[in-house]
């Protein structure tokens, strides 16, 4: 990786309904161990571990329209992010098959990269 | 089987995520009043999905819990201000045991940030641990809940599972989980911000009822037909941690508890043995006693021992001594019935229950015959809901076999195979029907 790599986006999307599950202590210990050994082996390209989203957001629209939850009529709610600098999307995407966040059932990530403007 | 060590130390990680939340929560219920539990449950738990992200990225703190709490706390200050302005008054949130006011002035957690971190080390004080852990065992106990509320209320706070872990160790949907699990809660809400932290010693006219969730727990574990083993046995080792952290306290150790410690691991001794190859249920006399665990055998003996002080002869006590006659036995036929009828005629005395009349039937069946074994069941008037359990056919069933008469014996037989809840004991059930029709008046196993 260099310094003029580009950057990537990773979106991570999960089922709505999966959104609300709280997990145990156990499984967050487990998801722990997931999200270090996948920050350890990527450690150059993921620049950015990013965050987590709360629930619920507004949804402002162009035509002046806000609404709470922007959510409720959608399948899947967008989770979380990271930034990692990647040679190429090839390989932006396969770093991202191996995301913890992809443990969860029906959970995908979505690879954009940034346009740098 | 290690022994509960009360002063472990607090070395990064080597502590399950399980066991800090627990020792978190029960703190810092006890900071802030057992009415705002749930909110603290949340806000630990808050801590340690920001840990998912935060210690990849920034390494594994030295002192885990003292983050987690510190965290916790954080979020919890913050709930409670959210809370204030939907007007519910913080004063009386948290203020509720007198601890320090929080700086109004401050727009962030002002309070928290000037806390040094080094004062939450002393959350490793081992005493401490173990009274904010027993204090909300003994809050969980109240007499106000449920029995099976009380049950979900220890596994989630003090167990640390979550609802579906629950579901899965009590054999019930999680949507029951929850609605026990809200009612108890409800019940730790209503005890509203005047509770001062009631002192252990206050709460010592709980113990019986403590006793009886541990040995309850230990039960669902031990008894219940979740199909995996390590699943049983987790509930069965909390039980008997519980009892070991009662037994290890000053305020909370008694001869009962000795008891229940020894009854526990007597029989958690034999969890392997009881199942045989393809996951059949082995019965007492069919087990190999090599299979013993003979470790938890000899603890348990030197709880019963040390249970003899004092002169109150508990249930515990009784039952644990029936578990010792069978784990020092050695061999089926050498068991010492007479000493086993013995103390279920104690039992009896202590707690009048059919289930001990049943269970002294069947031992003086081994110890002088099944005419003898069914002279004291047909004096006893079975209750409905007795009457209607499989084991009481089973039971009357393989004495009447065993007494040579077939079609009485096929008849309770089929009644009890109607009942069974199991297919593993079915099974068994079927085997002795297989005996009947063959005509085999002998043991089976």
């Amino acid at each position: 990786m260099t310094a003029s790599n580009p950057k990537f986006l990773l979106a991570y999307r999960q089922p709505a309904a999966a959104a609300g599950y709280q997990p145990s202590p156990t499984e967050l210990q487990q998801m722990l161990a997931q999200w270090t050994a996948w920050k350890q082996r990527f450690h150059d390209e993921i620049v950015d571990l990013g965050d987590g989203l709360k629930p619920g957001g507004k949804l402002v629209r162009s035509e002046g329209v806000t609404t709470d939850g922007p959510f409720v009529e959608a399948k899947e709610v967008l989770g979380g992010y990271s930034i990692v600098q990647a040679a190429n999307l090839a390989r932006a995407a396969e770093i991202s098959r191996s995301c913890p966040v992809l443990m969860i059932p029906g959970a995908s990530v979505e690879v954009r990269e940034l346009a740098a403007y | 089987m290690a022994p509960f060590t009360a002063a472990d130390g607090d070395e990064p990680l080597a502590r399950a995520f399980r066991d800090h939340y627990r020792r978190v929560v029960t703190r810092l219920a006890r900071e802030c009043g057992f009415h705002l539990t749930e909110m603290v449950e949340d806000a630990v738990q808050g801590a340690m999905v920001a840990a998912l992200r935060a210690w990849p990225r920034s390494g594994t703190p030295h002192h885990v819990e003292a983050w987690l709490t510190q965290v916790a706390r954080h979020r919890l200050l913050d709930e409670l201000r959210r809370s204030e302005r939907r007007n519910l008054s913080l004063d009386e949130a948290w203020h509720a045991d007198g601890s320090p006011a929080d700086d109004e002035s401050g727009a962030d957690s002002g309070a928290l940030h000037g806390e040094p971190a080094a004062a939450d080390a002393d959350v490793t004080m081992a005493g401490e641990i173990a009274d904010d852990e027993l204090r909300m065992l003994f809050v969980c106990a109240d007499e106000a809940i449920p029995l099976p509320s009380q049950l979900v209320l220890a596994l989630k706070i003090l167990g640390g599972f979550s609802t579906r872990e629950i579901a899965l160790r009590l054999m019930t949907s999680e949507e029951n989980v929850q609605k026990r699990l809200s009612r108890g809660r409800d019940r730790l809400r209503q005890l509203g911000p005047a509770l001062e932290t009631p002192s252990l010693q206050a709460l010592q006219g709980r113990r019986d009822a403590v006793l009886r969730i541990v040995y309850l727990l230990f039960n669902e574990g031990y008894s219940s037909a979740v199909p995996d083993q390590l699943i049983r046995r987790e509930l069965c080792n909390e039980a008997m941690r519980l009892a070991r952290v009662m037994a290890a306290h000053p305020a909370c150790a008694a001869p009962e508890v000795d008891a229940l410690l020894a009854l526990m691991l007597l029989h958690s001794a034999r969890f392997d043995a009881r199942l045989g190859p393809g996951g059949a249920l082995m019965l007492l006399q069919a087990q190999d006693r090599t299979r013993w665990d003979h470790a938890a055998i000899a603890e348990g003996l030197h709880w019963l021992a040390r249970s003899g002080r004092g002169t109150h002869f508990s249930r515990y006590h009784a039952e644990a001594a029936v578990a010792a006659v069978h784990c020092t036995a050695p061999s089926f036929e050498q068991t010492d019935w007479a000493e086993i009828v013995a103390l279920y005629m104690m039992l009896e005395r202590i707690e009048p229950s059919p289930l001990y009349v049943l269970n002294r039937a069947i031992a003086l069946a081994e110890w002088q015959g099944p005419e003898a074994g069914l002279a004291v069941l047909q004096a006893l008037q079975p209750p409905g809901w007795l009457a209607r359990y499989y084991l009481w056919d089973a039971t009357l069933g393989e004495l009447e076999r065993r007494a040579g008469r077939f079609a009485t014996a096929t008849t309770h037989l089929q009644r009890a195979l109607a009942q069974a809840p199991h297919p593993i004991e079915r099974e068994l059930i079927e085997r002795r029907l297989a005996a009947c029709t063959r005509g085999d008046m002998g043991a089976q196993s």
